[in-house]
């Protein structure tokens, strides 16, 4: 708000000056309107992302405090917790479910997006739209749908078993299955649309010349189309795997609470074990692995655009 | 073109994300005079008994609710003195917060309605001379099973290892409540936390996690009743309402000794409106509202004349009036300090190996 009166002051200024040397007002004004659009969104940055990431690396190397919150005292132990047996296990085990949901997106987006990519203007629209609807309501509410689904004596066994098919229910939820079927389901829309946007911008030009050489379906597919969309794919892999990580109500939900994911883990020390610090270090180590996974998509030659 | 439709429709998620995470929750508001700001169990007191004390007294109520009261515990430390006027959580966190300097005494000659209380109810561990506390309603964690499904008798807890029961159990996620049955079913105390008692509460418990299907803290009536699970650790509430739900369900109290904690009222120091607190906890103590909320969430009710005014179904429900006999041998959770973690640990090895 304060710098409304200085952008006047400089205008009313600029009236009495000589035109010899307007350039220079011309960049202060140009500057500080440059600060007028700049300042807003730094201070939201800074005061909503980059404190509280300070205050959670500062908070992983402070103690513990017993009823929750931190004690000013220096320590590596979290670090050093953070790498024991048992939670390496648990990391092994959210990794083995973020790649198989990312398998299984990428499976199912892919020939969508292919789909997708092929039809006229509106068909498009009206096909994404409804890929990003559901996320308009909450994903609890989704998950508890599956459930009703999926359980003993849900509506898929029910039906299954009433036409003879199967002899005893199948479990498909509270277990590590439907842990990446919800998650899959969940993240879906984040691979459908980078793929997407990649597909749509090839170039036709490059198809049809293809086309006129005299190369078949499968083979512009598999020198054109696929190597094009790979960015997408990248992006798209990364935008699954990264939250898949940080889940816990999904673990929660449809694992029934009986395998124990990064996500959980973190959510435990803030909210039962009362330790902070301890929780704070795994989110560290959570966003460092983030970062790496960045490098290598950038490194790959993939646009931090299109990660949106 | 196609590009600016994908701005408009991503533009429009976003922002309707934002609404709609957007609600927040309405702040305690200190400037009306006649208020009292309540922070307590979500889905634990019926809006209609706390809109009946308004319409009586002119008192408004600000109900502030949490799932989990280590989230209510960082919420009071938090807020500065004054925020809340009273709590409604388990009987340990009067320990805690009396550590911490956060709680009056009752001004007991205020409430003349609390001799209604059951005695069995009174002189707890945390509360000794019930200075600080008033209890509300009690939970108990039974063992509920299903007549249909599970054939061998079940008395105690080590049935719940049998193997015939691979798969099928669901336990409350309660850390103290599921690592103390452990501790009570290899013969040790609810609060010890010495090496060989956890030693021993890790082994059972590691026997125990192959019949594990759900942890589930915020419903696990359900699995019961849509008979996805064929027994379990549960508490006493939830085990009634799956019981009326479904009538193949059973409760049975193992005859080691067995996990009981009262929820209570305190009064947090510095309260602003702080004459309001035991006005209404004389209140909730009437036996007529007693029944009332009693009847919305049937847990053990420790108040001596409200019991009589219960219905049958209730009354006799060994699920929502634990017999005197199996109450004698229960044990409450308290306050263990450091001790904490080292139940953390034990139960979060107990989650994390499959």
């Amino acid at each position: 708000m304060m710098e409304i009166p200085k952008n006047d002051f400089s205008t009313k200024f600029k009236k009495h000056t000589t035109p010899t040397n307007q350039p220079a007002h011309n960049s202060i004004s140009e500057k500080i309107s440059k600060w007028i659009q700049i300042i807003p969104i730094s201070l939201w940055m800074l005061l909503l992302v980059v404190i509280p990431l300070m205050y959670v690396l500062v908070m992983s190397f402070m103690s513990r405090n017993y009823y929750g919150g931190i004690v000013y005292k220096f320590t590596l132990n979290n670090y050093v917790q953070v790498f024991n047996w048992q939670n390496l296990k648990i990391y092994g085990q959210s990794i083995w479910i973020g790649l198989m949901s990312t398998i299984i997106c990428l499976l199912i987006a892919y020939p969508f997006a292919l789909f997708t990519a092929q039809k006229g203007p509106i068909a498009k629209m009206i096909l994404i739209t409804l890929v990003i609807v559901p996320s308009v309501s909450n994903s609890l509410v989704r998950l508890f749908s599956w459930i009703t689904l999926l359980r003993r004596t849900g509506v898929i066994n029910t039906i299954l078993e009433k036409i003879g098919f199967i002899k005893q229910p199948l479990a498909m939820v509270y277990n590590t299955g439907g842990i990446v079927l919800g998650m899959s389901y969940l993240l879906l829309m984040f691979m459908i649309i980078p793929i997407f946007n990649s597909l749509d911008r090839i170039d036709h030009d490059l198809i049809e010349a293809a086309e006129d050489l005299g190369a078949s379906k499968w083979k512009i597919l598999q020198e054109i189309v696929i190597p094009l969309s790979m960015p997408g794919v990248f992006a798209g892999c990364i935008m699954v795997f990264i939250p898949s990580l940080g889940y816990f109500f999904v673990s929660d939900v449809m694992g029934g609470g009986t395998s124990i994911m990064m996500g959980n883990l973190i959510e435990n020390q803030f909210q039962v074990s009362r330790n902070w610090p301890f929780g704070a270090a795994i989110s560290v180590m959570l966003i460092v692995l983030t970062m790496i996974l960045l490098v290598l998509f950038q490194r790959r030659g993939g646009k931090m655009d299109d990660l949106g | 073109m196609k590009r600016r439709y994908f701005w408009l429709i991503s533009i429009l998620v976003s922002s309707l994300l934002l609404i709609l995470t957007g609600c927040g929750h309405s702040q305690a508001s200190h400037r009306h005079t006649k208020v009292l700001n309540i922070i307590g169990w979500s889905e634990y007191v019926p809006q209609n008994v706390l809109d009946d004390f308004t319409k009586e007294t002119g008192i408004r109520i600000n109900y502030i609710s949490y799932s989990d009261p280590d989230q209510m515990l960082s919420k009071v430390l938090s807020s500065a003195n004054g925020t809340y006027d009273m709590v409604l959580a388990p009987g340990m966190y009067v320990q805690t917060l009396q550590k911490l300097g956060r709680l009056e005494k009752l001004n007991k000659n205020k409430i003349p309605n609390y001799k209604n209380i059951n005695s069995l109810a009174l002189n707890k561990p945390y509360d000794r001379h019930n200075q600080y506390s008033s209890p509300y309603l009690g939970t108990v964690v039974g063992i509920a099973y299903n007549k249909k499904k599970v054939k061998n008798k079940i008395t105690s807890y080590q049935d719940l290892l049998n193997p015939s029961l691979k798969n099928q159990l669901v336990t409350v996620e309660d850390s103290r409540a599921v690592v103390g049955c452990a501790l009570m079913a290899t013969g040790h105390k609810i609060n010890d936390t010495s090496k060989p008692a956890l030693k021993d509460a890790s082994a059972y418990l590691k026997k125990l996690k192959p019949n594990i299907q759900i942890f589930d803290g915020a419903s696990p009536k359900t699995p019961l009743i849509n008979n996805q699970v064929s027994a379990g650790l549960v508490y006493g509430g939830e085990i009634a309402l799956a019981i009326k739900n479904n009538p193949n369900i059973n409760v049975v109290y193992p005859k080691e000794d067995i996990y009981f904690s009262y929820d209570v009222f305190m009064k947090l120091k510095k309260a602003p409106n702080g004459s309001n607190v035991e006005k209404f906890i004389n209140y909730m103590l009437r036996p007529n509202v007693s029944v009332k909320f009693s009847k919305a969430f049937p847990y053990y009710n420790p108040n001596n004349k409200a019991v009589k005014l219960l219905p049958k179904d209730l009354r006799n429900n060994p699920a929502v009036m634990v017999p005197k006999t199996v109450l004698k041998r229960s044990q409450t959770v308290l306050d263990i300090g450091k001790n904490t973690s080292k139940i953390d640990e034990v139960w979060s090895n107990f989650k994390g190996n499959n």
